[in-house]
């Protein structure tokens, strides 16, 4: 999606952290943003940013798993800004931290109902609203590179994050020829605070008995490092959406350094492809079965450069 | 786990397909199989089998998303064969349709079946397996269209994509243990998912214009597709070599090659912030996994089928 002035995005958990960040890349080049939360305070403190810059922005309270508020959400959107163009299905939680079968039901169900399910009711709503209108447009879901290699002690998170990958590859199929692009978003660390938006948003019913109370909020955590001022800001991985979608980029990354570590995984797997001579007659028939051996939306996939931008803080100083 | 005779195991989605076939390989072997399915009828169909050769199986009648339901199955597999020591997810269902033809009742129903099926698995059985000690495994039934994606298959591909990095984190969080992970991704199998899928679906998660139930053994390819009795022994020497992934079809390598290579060539082409990696290397696993280094490749098929 070549062109971005003037189109509208909806952006889920776009309240604080990579969806923010994400929101403002957007308004930056030109959209109108609709900014969706499970949490009001957070929605009406981001709010202020793009009030202050006079970007157009609407911001609807939103719980990503209730699905007729989701519609409602959808209207609601249209009303205020006409067509949807760009779907952002960022709202995700984390939750049952440590070895996954200590993890409780509620867990599963919490970080289900939100990663999974509440993206699959975004591209439901969403998606069916966009290819009516018939002027293009672009769905974002905001996986992990722990959605394509996994990360040891974050088995529920991957879980999740990999089937947002297997959900938007697939996605991109089936809206090839439509005008309509399908990204799959795989940030590395970003400084944001998801363990703490994920106690906020996590429902009565879905808490654990014996749950810790949550944590405040604090810059460092006793005792480690200040590991956040190292990772990418929410601003900078929202540029890199923005680039994606401008490039229709099937996979987003935002981190070179992860490389060694999905190539260890590839090499895994086809490694374990048993060594053996293939059954030519099974493979010949196979063959015929559409993308089911050889998936030619991988080949559409080609190598971004560096990041140009600037932070706005840099921008801001150059004006005066 | 080298040693499999005498061991027990349970099976779901076990009376029919996949399953069955992993059963029979499992009993061939000197294994203690119960069989849990949905389906009654397709369990005593499938124990005329097993008690015509005189195997240890027994049948249990499962809904695999019923998590009481599968406490219970579980005391009783341990009543009639003691500990269980290998636990297959396999239950699994299909709901063909390209994503703008799914309902929110298709993904219900396939989250329920394929992903929260599989977590009622391991969280009944794991810390059974824990506590006894003894060697154990797990295997979970995903496909290779968990790993490079099938157009039209949505709910299915995301369920199974799912499935393969669930055992790849548990992989890793039970390595000091005594219990092995395996995920097994086969290509085409000549079973009746597409069958099977509609008669197990609940009422309420029915959708209203409910297509036709496809006959069984549709289409004539089925002859081409590799039998369950062949993929239940890959399942079976998959688990003899603790194998992360078990695959199935050599065939499908440059398909997955295709999508690896998509992957990699998506990282932007900048120069490497080294500050940020000095830091991020000391987060865990985050940048590299050592788990994936353990697998190794199996030679051709060692046995003989029938």
């Amino acid at each position: 999606m070549e062109k971005l002035e003037g189109k509208t995005a909806f952006i889920t958990g776009a309240a604080s952290g990579i969806g923010l960040g994400i929101a403002k890349a957007c308004a930056r080049h030109g959209m109108k943003v609709v900014l969706t939360d499970a949490r009001r305070d957070a929605l009406e403190k981001a709010l202020t940013y793009f009030q202050k810059k006079n970007y157009p922005a609407h911001a609807i309270v939103l719980d990503v798993t209730d699905r007729e508020a989701y519609v409602r959400a959808a209207d609601e959107a249209e009303e205020v800004f006409g067509k949807i163009h760009v779907l952002v299905n960022n709202a995700g939680v984390a939750a049952g931290g440590g070895p996954v079968y200590e993890a409780t039901f509620k867990d599963w169900e919490f970080i289900i109902g939100v990663n999974c399910l509440g993206v699959v009711n975004g591209i439901n709503i969403i998606v069916p609203r966009i290819l009516q209108h018939g002027e293009g447009g672009h769905v974002v879901s905001t996986s992990s590179t722990a959605g394509i290699f996994a990360v040891t002690g974050t088995g529920l998170y991957n879980a999740t994050k990999y089937f947002v990958a297997g959900l938007m590859e697939t996605l991109a199929c089936d809206l090839e020829g439509t005008g309509v692009g399908a990204s799959v978003f795989c940030p590395g660390p970003v400084a944001s605070n998801l363990g703490i938006s994920s106690q906020a948003v996590r429902p009565e019913h879905l808490k654990n008995e014996n749950a810790p109370h949550p944590q405040p909020p604090r810059d460092v955590r006793p005792g480690t490092m200040d590991w956040s001022k190292y990772f990418m800001t929410p601003e900078e991985v929202g540029e890199r959406v923005v680039r994606g979608i401008k490039r229709n980029d099937l996979f987003i990354w935002t981190h070179p350094e992860f490389k060694a570590g999905i190539k260890a995984r590839n090499d895994a797997l086809l490694r374990a492809i048993p060594d053996e001579p293939i059954n030519e007659e099974r493979a010949k028939i196979l063959k015929n079965f559409g993308t089911l051996t050889y998936n030619p939306i991988y080949e559409k996939q080609t190598t971004p450069g560096p990041l140009v931008w600037k932070p706005e803080a840099e921008e801001d100083a150059l004006k005066k | 786990m080298q040693n499999v005779a005498g061991k027990v195991a349970f099976i779901t989605g076990g009376a029919s397909g996949i399953g069955l076939g992993i059963a029979k390989a499992f009993a061939k072997a000197g294994m203690k199989v119960v069989i849990a399915d949905l389906r009654q009828d397709a369990l005593d169909e499938a124990m005329t089998f097993f008690q015509e050769k005189k195997l240890p199986v027994h049948p249990v009648k499962l809904d695999v998303t019923d998590r009481q339901a599968y406490a219970q199955a579980a005391d009783e597999a341990e009543k009639v064969f003691g500990k269980v020591h290998v636990l297959v997810n396999n239950a699994g269902v299909a709901m063909p349709g390209s994503i703008e033809k799914t309902t929110f009742k298709d993904w219900d129903f396939g989250v329920n079946v394929n992903l929260m099926g599989v977590v009622n698995g391991i969280l009944t059985f794991l810390p059974r397996m824990l506590a006894h000690g003894e060697e154990s495994h797990i295997v979970t039934t995903s496909s290779m269209s968990g790993l490079s994606v099938v157009d039209g298959n949505v709910i299915y591909n995301a369920t199974k994509a799912a499935l393969i990095t669930m055992t790849e984190t548990m992989a890793a969080d039970l390595k000091n243990t005594n219990v092995g992970v395996s995920v097994f991704c086969p290509g085409p199998v000549s079973s009746n998912l597409g069958y099977t899928s509609q008669i197990v679906r609940s009422e309420h998660l029915k959708n209203e214009e409910q297509g036709q139930i496809p006959p069984r053994k549709t289409s004539s390819a089925h002859e081409a597709f590799m039998s369950p009795e062949e993929v239940g022994l890959r399942v079976l020497r998959g688990i003899k070599r603790k194998d992360l992934y078990i695959l199935t079809h050599p065939e499908f390598k440059t398909g997955l090659k295709a999508r690896f290579d998509a992957i990699l060539r998506a990282f932007p082409d900048e120069p490497i912030n080294e500050k940020r990696v000095a830091v991020i290397k000391n987060i865990g696993t985050l940048l590299y996994n050592p788990i994936y280094e353990m697998q190794t490749t199996p030679g051709e098929p060692d046995w003989e089928t029938e």
